[in-house]
């Protein structure tokens, strides 16, 4: 895994990252696509469906950040 | 016996964050130890003091009450928290580099060096001062408002604010920039021990569980749990559905702009020591705020602690568990707008010597700087007292108005990083523009546009600021010393490298 990143190809990754990290934000910022995560059902574990997807998409979001700080270190980029 | 509980712990706690602070003098008067901290903290420091500025005492009365009155919109916070470190992500590397090649230590300077003006670096600090000023009030209200709390009542408002200001003026006094470092460091294990422990205690003793929590809201008023839009409307007059992205869009744009925040790229040891704390904080800061907020929500469904006045619903619910709930929601208010007051105070007097007095007296040594500074951060935080004692009914609304401002910068720091075409006209240009759109919508408008679907005004404005930046930028000439400002940045590794063995 270290090797490809740190590869010529490796730089997909921050593809990846960027991508999956724009869908989120999209989710969150266009009214039509944030419609569809703001309502109260299907509760899950207990909360409501936006208070599940606020803490989930968070984490997400968190872990791209965690996962670019990673990539840049194996690519000795920092 | 409360008022001893309460106190002893208010004492342990500032013992501790004096020691924090006092047992780490500076090694020397230069002005840049004094304004940047020699520019030596690791990530440990950095990811802490991120989490300690970042969360102001008023997230715990103003925002809790934004919680309690408006639901799930008040929650804009995490996303904009983290939209906020991924800009911090793409900026903090070419700034820092810039920053230790020019001996950067504020955004003013930054700008005369990229944009080779020095009006505009004089422009930009009193700018960014200005905007920040309101914070300073709300977080001495805050503070005052803890003292009060914590001592039952015994220490008047006003008292309790002075005690605090005397206090963090002090230790600025002491040691500038590593001074506030040292204490944010402090404040920001504070808010991950302390807070987190405290908001989980208070769910599961007072509704049985997150869930529980939220179940008691739904059956109460179900409209909190969702943002007002087409599917989920509130009933009555909403903002419309642009106001939420408009929030988070605001913050992510102006998180870093914040002098108090900005500098702190400077201060860090290395531009890896600042990519590392991405590591924790993209995690904690989340969720802690997380917590303070579905905490505040959920008081919504114990009207009981509602005592006239939703601000301080989620403070009486947190009380009402006994002493040592009180003294901890206290020291947290405390600690919050500790390290944010202490953060502007020392970063509006170094942004007032380096970028307003140090390009009209280009002479003045470092010393004399630093002399000055000191100066300077006695007068502001004095000036900021005497304000906060005085009856200021429109300070909350300008507070709502200041992130539409201080986001009028990023399209200059932003575009000046990436891009060569960009000149000072067109940084004039935009900034100007965006700020007179801010200001004419400030005096107009509420604090959405309701003809622009509930979108704020600073976010039209800082489309238009980037337009009229490349617009400018296209039509006029790029500056002749960008190509070494560039240069620069590409080759600073190399750069630093030798100039670390030089100094060694």
């Amino acid at each position: 895994m270290k090797d490809f990143i740190r590869s010529e190809n490796g730089k997909i990754v921050y593809w990846i990252i960027g991508i999956i990290s724009a869908v989120i934000f999209a989710f969150i910022l266009i009214p039509s696509l944030f419609s569809t995560i703001n309502k109260l059902e299907p509760m899950i574990m207990g909360v409501p469906f936006l208070f599940f997807m606020e803490f989930l998409l968070g984490m997400i979001l968190a872990a791209m950040l965690a996962l670019l700080y990673w990539v840049q270190k194996v690519r000795g980029e920092l | 016996m409360d008022f001893m509980i309460t106190v002893s712990m208010l004492v342990i706690y500032i013992i501790g964050l004096a020691y924090a602070v006092f047992s780490n003098p500076l090694p020397n008067q230069q002005f840049e130890e004094f304004a940047v901290g020699g520019r030596s903290f690791g990530w440990q420091f950095i990811t802490m003091t991120i989490i300690g500025t970042w969360y102001p005492g008023s997230l715990m009365i103003g925002w809790a009450q934004m919680g309690y009155d408006m639901g799930f919109t008040s929650t804009y916070i995490v996303f904009y928290t983290l939209g906020g470190l991924f800009v911090f992500f793409l900026i903090c590397s070419p700034l820092w580099k810039l920053g230790k090649v020019y001996n950067l230590k504020t955004m003013g300077q930054l700008f005369e060096i990229r944009y080779n003006s020095r009006n505009l670096r004089i422009f930009t600090g009193l700018v960014v001062m200005l905007v920040e000023l309101p914070w300073i009030i709300t977080e001495l209200l805050a503070s005052g408002y803890a003292i009060q709390a914590i001592t039952y009542q015994r220490i008047p408002f006003n008292l309790g604010m002075a005690i605090i200001a005397v206090f963090f003026i002090i230790y600025v006094l002491f040691s500038g920039m590593r001074a506030v470092i040292l204490a944010d460091y402090y404040q920001g294990w504070m808010f991950l021990i302390g807070g987190i422990t405290l908001f989980l205690v208070t769910i599961y003793s007072i509704f049985g569980g997150i869930p529980e929590m939220l179940m008691e809201v739904r059956n109460l008023n179900a409209e909190l749990l969702t943002v007002p839009g087409p599917n989920a409307g509130w009933g009555g007059e909403v903002p419309g559905e642009l106001f939420w992205p408009s929030l988070i869009l605001m913050g992510m744009l102006g998180a870093y702009m914040w002098p108090s925040l900005f500098s702190r790229i400077f201060a860090a040891a290395s531009t890896r020591e600042l990519k590392e704390s991405l590591r924790i904080t993209p995690f904690v800061a989340p969720t802690f705020t997380l917590l303070i907020l579905w905490t505040a929500i959920g008081a919504a469904a114990r009207p009981e602690f509602n005592l006239g006045d939703s601000a301080y619903a989620l403070v009486n619910m947190i009380s009402s568990l006994g002493p040592v709930a009180v003294a901890l929601i206290g020291i947290l208010i405390l600690a919050g707008a500790m390290s944010m007051m202490d953060s502007m105070l020392s970063s509006w007097a170094i942004v007032l010597v380096n970028d307003v007095l140090t390009p009209l007296f280009p002479n003045m040594n470092s010393k004399s700087q630093t002399m000055i500074t000191r100066i300077f951060t006695v007068i502001i935080g004095l000036a900021g007292l005497a304000m906060a004692m005085t009856d200021l009914p429109t300070i909350v609304q300008i507070l709502t108005r200041v992130y539409q401002a201080i986001v009028q910068v990023f399209p200059a720091v932003f575009l000046g990083l990436v891009w060569k075409r960009g000149n000072k006209y067109s940084a004039w240009a935009g900034t100007l523009t965006g700020l007179v759109i801010v200001v004419y919508f400030a005096f107009t408008q509420p604090d959405y546009v309701p003809f622009l679907g509930g979108m704020q005004a600073g976010l039209l404005a800082v489309a238009i600021n980037f337009t009229v930046y490349i617009a400018i930028a296209y039509i006029t000439k790029p500056e002749e010393n960008v190509d070494d400002v560039f240069a620069h940045i590409k080759t600073a590794d190399s750069e630093l490298k030798r100039i670390d063995l030089a100094e060694k």
